[in-house]
């Protein structure tokens, strides 16, 4: 069993402790330093009982990832809110999740009282001197990762410990990490994309540099240059960021080995920027699911390689350590629903069972399985993306992507639309105004689709319904189409 | 004159910002210039990314990001004055 993240840091704090942790806007914290807040931190949490449930209501930086740790190390796990989402999604996490401890900070916590008076506050502007000298027995938990569903409830994805440890044992082995490091740390704690950047970076000794001012979350290549990074991970949109400004350039990106994307589709326009600016970089692309720790393959790409990699968007790679990717449902070995099965797969959904017997599974040999809802193809040896589950249909007996007939629409011009299934018929709702020629477009579809896969009716709104991931809510456009039908 | 392009170019930000602000569960109605976006929770960097490609359709001007070095570029009065410097 890989060694436990826990373990790792306080063991290379121990050896090095001299050496940078994080550095952020309040200067360099040392690894010294960083143990000594976690165990500051871990004294705080344990005095609040056994297997405390923590939760962690701090910004990006050294405080946020010592209280991960230090909840760790006080036998217990935790859920990270983002504290700059409004206070009603910080709130319902907090009801869902009850926690024993909340970590927070004074400035943090101004106006966003819950109410629980029985709610244990530590306060990282005013811990103790006490130290937790040695961690109480691990919970069978790590952390809580919630999600927004389509229907804007989070689902609470519970990661077990040894599951974190299989995944961050992976990651630096496979990224090659070292001490030398210097390391982006983009994504908001509240996202599972920190994890790779807090555990990658703090388990192999590097250095992990917080992105928290307005300007490099608008300018992130000029982060890049300034800190002297050496690994890049974020979502491959963030490349567009880069992009905008103009600065996927060598000189900006000239410190880096390694730049690492999950979560979104990693497109060739992406790559082709990238390897332009910098021939000799190497690219990871990985794919997977919150409820299998972060990420669960790998691609390796590089300048001369990465097109025989690309179809719609970068292929999604093999599976990485003792996880294991398989096809199922599809016609043949070729395509079908991705079960991911492996020691990273969650322990399910917080206080859902229903939802949890639904996804998570086992398979003939025991392992834990979790059905992704993604449908994917092996297209020149390479697994690809392909759709969404809920967004495949059968129209008049053919198989239909819906996000199919959007591209086609997208490709005629409207830049934001949804198709859905309705009975037999398809209908497409588009964004926009009177300023779309539908008849036009018609014909133009006609053109690019089979007659089969060509909209019954296309519906022109002002603006399409959006769920609180801020993506489009085809669920409500089909409760629209519904309720007007019943009012005919 | 003056003024009243201010007004308009103003009218057209709050309008594009709007969807926005409300997605994230707040009132469009308590924006005021010096309101920051970005920081606050209330519109992402990508959406900030979006707003300012809109802004640029509908002034007719080009942005350039990287040479936006001004503190307040990122509130709404601070991108009016963007755009009318761009204009004049």
């Amino acid at each position: 069993m890989a060694a436990d993240v826990l373990d790792r840091v306080l063991a290379f704090a121990a050896g090095s402790p001299a050496h940078p942790a994080v550095v952020g806007d309040g200067g360099v914290i040392s690894y010294g330093e960083f143990a000594t807040r976690v165990r500051r931190i871990a004294a705080a949490i344990a005095a609040a009982g056994e297997s405390p449930r923590v939760m962690i209501q701090l910004p990006q930086g050294a405080d946020a990832y010592a209280a991960m740790f230090a909840t760790l190390m006080a036998g217990g796990y935790y859920a990270a809110v983002n504290v700059s989402a409004p206070v009603e999604v910080q709130d319902n996490v907090a009801r869902r999740f009850g926690p024993d401890v909340i970590v927070t900070a004074r400035d943090v916590a101004a106006g966003q009282a819950h109410g629980d008076r029985d709610v244990v506050r530590v306060d990282t502007d005013a811990l103790g001197a006490a130290e937790l000298a040695d961690a109480v027995t691990a919970h069978d938990l790590a952390y809580v990762m919630f999600t927004s569903g389509s229907t804007g409830e989070p689902k609470g994805v519970m990661i077990g410990r040894a599951g974190l440890g299989h995944y961050a044992a992976w990651a630096t082995g496979a990224m090659a990490v070292t001490p030398a490091d210097r390391w982006s740390q983009h994504p908001n704690i509240a996202f599972d994309l920190s994890v790779l950047d807090i555990y990658g970076a703090l388990c192999s000794g590097a250095t992990l540099v917080p992105l928290t001012q307005r300007r490099d979350r608008l300018m992130p290549a000029e982060a890049i240059r300034r800190h002297a990074l050496t690994i890049w991970d974020s979502v491959p949109s963030v490349v567009d960021l880069m992009q905008r400004a103009g600065q996927v350039t060598t000189a900006h990106l000239d410190s880096l080995r390694l730049m690492t994307f999950c979560g979104e589709p990693l497109l060739e326009t992406h790559l082709d920027a990238i390897f332009a600016a910098r021939p000799d970089l190497v690219v990871h692309n990985t794919y997977g699911p919150t409820e299998a720790t972060v990420s669960c393959t790998l691609i390796r790409l590089g300048a001369d390689t990465y097109r025989d990699a690309c179809d719609r968007s970068v292929a999604l790679g093999d599976a990485i350590g003792d996880m294991a990717v398989r096809l199922v449902g599809g016609d043949d070995d070729g395509e079908g629903e991705i079960l991911i099965s492996g020691p990273q797969v969650a322990r399910g959904y917080w206080r859902d069972p229903e939802a949890t017997a639904a996804a998570f599974g086992r398979a003939e040999n025991s392992v834990a399985t979790y059905r992704t809802g993604d449908w994917a193809a092996r297209r020149g040896g390479h697994l690809h993306f392909v759709s969404r589950v809920d967004r495949q249909v059968k129209v008049h007996g053919f198989r239909l992507e819906l996000g199919e007939v959007d591209a086609a629409i997208r490709a005629c011009g409207v830049a934001t639309v949804c198709t859905v299934l309705d009975g037999d018929k398809l209908h497409s709702f588009l964004e926009g105004d009177d300023g779309i020629d539908v008849a036009e477009l018609r014909r133009n579809l006609a053109r690019r689709l089979p007659s089969h896969a060509v909209p019954e009716q296309v519906h022109v709104l002002a603006h399409l319904p959006r769920n609180a991931n801020d993506k489009i809510d085809s669920r409500a456009l089909t409760d629209q189409l519904r309720a007007e039908k019943a009012a005919e | 004159m003056t003024g009243t392009r201010e007004a308009e170019v103003r009218a057209t930000i709050i309008d594009l910002v709007t969807p926005m602000v409300e997605r994230a569960g707040r009132a469009a109605a308590d924006l005021e210039d010096s309101t920051e976006l970005l920081q606050s929770g209330l519109i992402d960097s990508f959406e900030f990314l979006d707003l300012i490609t809109e802004i640029e359709q509908r002034a007719g001007v080009e942005i350039d990001l990287a040479a936006l070095d001004d503190d307040d570029f990122t509130t709404i009065g601070g991108l009016v004055g963007y755009v009318l410097a761009a204009e004049s």
